[in-house]
């Protein structure tokens, strides 16, 4: 453990976030303050206020996180690179969203792979049908479920695996913690429906 | 097992093959269950969106916490060095005094590196210390902090509950019982490792009273003379004393 250094290198803040766990908690938001001066840095550049571009940032940083979670950064450049290009990103789109006054132009709801594990016939029905999905209700309703399944089901959003939401949430064994997530998402279905 | 478990050890990859199988072509002619995976995924994206918002909220503590943050340009940072200089020429006097800011900011450092998440078991166990881990990593300190105590009061030789105690002491301003648990924990001598000397100079540190840089500085020599646990970080904040 590097105990007084003033900032942790990249290489670690990748290799804390893979660790998972509360070691990942503490690594995001390392990784947040390591580079928060590109806020001031998006601000002056790009002629945006503070507050949207620590939004942008923000935005970047989950996005960075989750790329780097899904394998997607392969540390072809350096992560500060990275970092900027996406932030960059982020804040022209930010502009293009003012001008066209289209504030939730990229809000559309983006599934992740899941789907592509179904074959292709079953993917077209599920696809209808979530079409028809209100996610911003989802949740809303996630928010009523108390806290403890609130916890739960948003690790499990987040990717956290059983074992962890175990060790995160004090239960006894990932078959435990995955019992109690299937019965938090039931009472789920049951307010949705 | 429930259609929900089934779904999700689907997507988990843990459904045998002919298992898997048997699940997707039930989906062309199950309606019920394309419904049931239908809203698996989206309520996976919802719970994705709002640990995502969540996540937002917290950077955004952490940048009110921290104030704006600047990257300098190169011309600035040559006239804050230029401006350090002459600050170090006239101003040595106070830079030498004994309770410089630096050691009070190094002590800061190190414990909210350190202390502010602590590593929780990997065997799922559940005991009152873990509990009360769970709970100081949650930043619910004072019920931390009730639960350790109580663990000490059950049985005073713990040192593991005596040195959580005294951190959560420590992290709630509350000094001089910080320094207490982490004296006596100091004076145990069946400890394998004993990071009690060390602790109590960081507390010290903080706390700031009169003799307290100077406690801290005997108590860091004592910790790098006698190679106790800390002794690396004692090398580094002396030097700033």
């Amino acid at each position: 453990m590097r105990f007084f250094a003033r900032q942790p290198t990249d290489s670690d803040l990748i290799a804390g976030l893979e660790a998972g766990s509360v070691q990942r908690r503490q690594c995001e938001d390392r990784l947040y303050q390591k580079y928060a001066y590109l806020i001031a840095d998006g601000a002056r550049k790009h002629r945006l206020g503070e507050d949207d571009c620590a939004s942008a940032y923000s935005d970047t940083i989950l996005t960075v996180i989750e790329n780097i979670l899904a394998g997607r950064f392969e540390g072809r450049a350096e992560l500060k690179t990275y970092i900027y290009q996406i932030f960059t990103n982020k804040c022209i789109d930010l502009i293009r969203k003012k001008s066209t006054q289209r504030d939730r132009v990229h809000d559309a709801i983006s599934l992740d792979d899941s789907l592509l594990q179904l074959p292709d016939s079953a993917r077209s029905v599920v696809q209808q049908l979530i079409a028809q999905s209100d996610v911003e209700h989802l949740r809303k309703l996630i928010g009523t479920l108390g806290e403890k399944c609130r916890e739960m089901i948003l690790a499990w959003g987040e990717g956290y695996s059983d074992e962890e939401i175990a060790r995160q949430l004090n239960y006894n064994t990932a078959a435990v913690a995955k019992t109690s997530r299937l019965r938090c998402l039931e009472r789920l279905r049951d307010l949705y429906k | 097992m429930n259609d929900l478990e089934r779904i999700d050890d689907y997507f988990s990859g843990r459904l045998p093959v002919e298992e898997r199988a048997r699940f997707e072509s039930s989906l062309e002619t199950d309606s019920a269950l394309a419904e049931a995976v239908a809203f698996y995924l989206t309520a996976r994206q919802a719970a994705q969106n709002e640990a995502r918002a969540d996540r937002k909220a917290r950077f955004e503590t952490l940048r009110e916490e921290s104030g704006p943050v600047r990257q300098l340009p190169a011309r600035a940072w040559l006239a804050m060095a230029a401006s350090a200089m002459l600050i170090l020429g006239l101003g040595g006097y106070w830079l030498f005094q004994r309770q410089t800011p630096s050691a009070a900011e190094m002590a800061d450092q190190y414990i909210h590196q350190n202390f502010s998440q602590l590593p929780t078991q990997m065997n799922g166990q559940t005991d009152s210390l873990q509990a009360g881990i769970a709970r100081y990593n949650k930043g619910e300190l004072p019920e931390a902090g009730a639960i350790f105590n109580d663990l000490l009061q059950r049985n005073p030789a713990d040192d593991r509950a005596r040195k959580l105690a005294g951190l959560v002491a420590l992290r709630t301003g509350q000094y001089n019982q910080a320094i207490d648990h982490f004296h006596r924990l100091s004076e145990r001598t069946d400890l394998f490792a004993n990071p009690g000397l060390f602790l109590e100079a960081l507390t010290r540190l903080k706390r700031g009273q009169p003799d307290d840089l100077r406690e801290a500085e005997t108590l860091l020599k004592t910790v790098i003379e006698q190679n106790l646990e800390g002794k690396t970080e004692a090398e580094v904040l002396i030097e700033k004393l």
